[in-house]
């Protein structure tokens, strides 16, 4: 009980010199702005040399330790006074520890937690690597029995396969299976995610006013999947269009200095536009865009193209075309976005037009990978097989290829064949 | 790219039995595909199980045979035609067979360099699709007189023939098959297996259009093999190559009385050169156990040294030749036969 007494009246003491530390660094020392900075930027690097952190974050723990030792304290005291009182007193400070415990395990299970405690930021990064040598020993031993398995089955391949080769069943050739495309674990936190950045990007967009904040949220407009998120897209679509409308001057000339602002807001407008297709089948929104010919002064093969698709009568069969004629100047991170909003395009409404649009897309030299696998994918929906709704909650398609490779991908494919791995 | 390729196939594998608009679209998207720059080993096995469902239902889809030599295209042509191993393997079913008519009819020289890459590639553990070159074998006799060679079709044309063996071709008419040896002039440098071609000589040369009719480049070719002890080099296939034969018994051999047979015709046909040649190559490859003799074959050597002088030193060099890379001596029955068919010659002259 002395030593709670001892190290809470210590807490206070840090405290209060805390307090005075702080105030010095808040303290303005004059001068102008530059001198100022200055300043503020000497104190600040002082505060990371020396470990202030050290000691405001020590209080807590100081706290924490004060009050276990008095509550142990009292219980070994009322102990010898009255039992039953005493029995009262510990189960409280155990329930209390026990708390403590579970609040612990939470903040060190995820860094989202908002239970964090210097205990478990503490105990995080060991229990990581605890927890990653139990993940990479049940792995490991997978693969040992995966491996014995097709050691068995190619003993038994290569004796058949002596005998005849022509042995493929041809319903085995014409499978026509399901596809995994994602871990459903993989899948919830894309999901998960995506609902984060559409909840962030609606704050942000309708709240802060900092240009490049406002910038970031744009790009990002336009590649979340806004629907199911939980998000009223109206109010967002309007102030995505006033920003696009307020890059362009009264003769719809593009301001110098604007292009980012422009460009990104063009790009959520018409995501928004065709997720909403998406969503409500033709039910477009995009009237609400002011018509007429938006230009810029100089030369943008990215801005240029998306203006052109805006500039059109939209509604009418030719913006799809528009879209498809992708200018070989455009750079690639360009294409895989419009191949990207294809895709969804192309999942909305079956339009007559020349395949041959989608193959010369599909022929330019900076198109990148990911933009011909959605190409590709394009293709299916064309064949009568349109894409499911996880392909299109990933943007980057490349993913599902590092994903294929890191869990081996040969294996999954025999497995999709359903006959036996010949490796 | 996989996910993806496995979405696409199972597309194709539906819009086959789908609407005439959806079976419309195949032909655009194959020939979309032909531009892909990065194709996945996978691709190859998707485009080849492709052909296959392509030809079961050929007669619900427009133009198939053009199908067929696209997603052939897709899979083989952009591949090394130098390289024997792949990494994916190739489910051969009996609908592939339908392609043997379709791509040697089209007269393309690609496509059907497209088909033999498809049926001689190796995988690690599965042979290459032998019953399925045999079928090709009546194609391939006179593919020389109706398509030009390309460098690739040549190779490949190569790698088939030696695959497919002398017996794939013989029902044929061998004088066709030896019409084509003679046009694709092989060399060591171009053989993938030595001892299927040591083989392959030989029957052509036993039977009696090959003693005719083969070109003496094959016979000196021959000689090659047999003195470099070629055909004894292990190779990776052994065992899958040779059915059953381990890889020690992968040995030429010739039989003595055929052997003096061929003589004989040589001898009337006055072919010394082939004789020359055949001479090295009966006592390179006669089983030690059998012992010539100086009889007939003593006989002919003095014949052969009288018409051609030449041959006494070429003989002797290739004996050496041959004992330093199989390591052994070179016969006692040889050396007698050799200085008496000398000396004789140099007695008798011209």
């Amino acid at each position: 009980m002395y030593a709670s007494l001892i190290i809470s009246l210590l807490a206070a003491f840090v405290a209060m010199l805390g307090k005075q530390w702080l105030n010095r660094y808040l303290r303005n020392s004059g001068g102008s702005m530059i001198e100022r900075c200055g300043d503020r930027q000497r104190k600040f690097n002082g505060l990371k040399k020396w470990p202030l952190h050290f000691f405001v974050e020590s209080l807590p723990v100081m706290l924490q330790v004060a009050l276990l030792l008095l509550a142990c304290g009292l219980c070994q005291h009322m102990w010898s006074i009255n039992t039953p009182v005493a029995c009262t007193l510990i189960s409280l400070t155990g329930v209390g520890v026990v708390f403590y415990i579970g609040i612990v395990i939470a903040g060190m299970s995820s860094y989202a937690c908002p239970f964090q405690t210097p205990a478990s930021m503490a105990l995080r990064d060991p229990w990581k690597k605890v927890w990653r040598r139990i993940v990479s020993l049940i792995v490991r031993s997978k693969r040992v029995l995966s491996r014995t398995h097709r050691m068995w089955e190619r003993g038994v391949r290569s004796l058949l396969h002596r005998q005849s080769q022509l042995t493929i069943p041809l319903e085995v050739v014409q499978v026509d299976r399901p596809i995994r495309w994602l871990d459903p674990e993989a899948f919830a936190i894309i999901r998960r995610t995506n609902a984060d950045d559409a909840r962030c990007v609606s704050w942000i967009l309708g709240d802060i006013t900092d240009p490049e904040t406002l910038d970031a949220a744009l790009l990002l407009a336009g590649e979340i999947q806004w629907l199911g998120c939980g998000v009223d897209l109206r109010p967002i679509f309007d102030l995505i269009i006033t920003m696009f409308m307020s890059c362009f001057d009264p003769t719809r000339i593009l301001y110098p200095g604007s292009r980012d602002r422009a460009y990104y807001s063009a790009r959520a407008m018409l995501w928004i536009n065709t997720l909403m297709m998406f969503h409500n089948r033709l039910q477009r929104i995009h009237s609400f865009i002011p018509s007429g010919k938006y230009t810029t002064q100089v030369p943008d093969p990215d801005l240029e193209h998306l203006l052109g698709f805006i500039s059109l009568d939209w509604g009418c069969s030719s913006d799809i075309k528009w879209l498809l004629r992708i200018n070989p100047g455009c750079t690639p991170l360009h294409s895989q976005w419009i191949s990207n909003l294809l895709l969804h395009y192309f999942q909305t409404i079956v339009i007559k037009i020349d395949p041959g649009l989608v193959s010369r897309a599909h022929e330019i030299k900076t198109t990148p990978l990911n933009a011909k696998l959605n190409h590709l994918l394009i293709w299916c929906t064309f064949l009568g097989s349109p894409v499911e709704s996880e392909v299109l909650m990933i943007q980057n398609k490349s993913y599902a290829i590092s994903y294929v490779c890191s869990s081996g991908g040969s294996l999954l494919f025999y497995q999709w064949l359903h006959v036996p791995c010949p490796m | 790219m996989f996910h993806v390729l496995c979405k696409l196939s199972n597309a194709v594998f539906s819009a086959i039995d789908g609407t005439p608009t959806q079976k419309a679209f195949i032909p655009h998207m194959l020939r979309d595909l032909i531009k892909l720059e990065y194709r996945s080993e996978y691709l190859k096995e998707i485009v080849y199980r492709w052909c296959s469902v392509i030809y079961e239902k050929r007669e619900r889809l427009q133009d198939w045979e053009s199908l067929l030599l696209v997603c052939l295209e897709i899979g083989f042509r952009h591949l090394d035609f130098r390289t024997e191993f792949v990494k994916t393997w190739l489910p051969h079913t009996e609908h592939h067979r339908g392609l043997v008519d379709v791509v040697f009819e089209s007269q393309e020289s690609e496509s059907i360099a497209d088909l033999l890459h498809a049926w001689t590639v190796k995988h690690k553990y599965h042979r290459p699709a032998h019953e399925l070159l045999d079928s090709c074998s009546a194609h391939l006799a006179g593919l020389h007189d109706l398509v030009p060679f390309s460098p690739r079709l040549w190779r490949l044309v190569i790698r088939s023939v030696e695959l497919i063996g002398y017996k794939g071709f013989e029902g044929l008419g061998v004088e066709r098959f030896i019409g084509l040896l003679n046009h694709l002039h092989v060399t060591v440098e171009d053989m993938d297996d030595k001892y299927n071609w040591g083989k392959l000589l030989l029957d052509t040369i036993q039977s009696s259009e090959g003693t005719q009719h083969l070109s003496h480049w094959y016979w000196e070719l021959l000689v090659e093999l047999a003195a470099s002890e070629y055909p004894l080099e292990s190779t990776s296939m052994d065992l899958l190559t040779e059915q059953g034969a381990p890889p020690n018994s992968r040995r030429l051999r010739i039989d003595l009385a055929h052997s003096l047979q061929i003589i004989t015709s040589l001898t009337e046909a006055k072919e010394w050169g082939k004789l020359e040649c055949w001479m090295g190559i009966v006592w390179m490859l006669l089983p030690e156990e059998l012992d010539p003799g100086e009889g007939d074959l003593g006989h002919s050597m003095t014949l052969l040294f009288r018409q051609r002088p030449g041959a006494v030193q070429k003989l002797e060099q290739w004996m050496e030749r041959w004992s330093q890379t199989a390591g052994k001596d070179v016969p006692e029955s040889f050396k007698q036969a050799h200085k008496k068919g000398h000396e004789a010659a140099q007695r008798d002259g011209p």
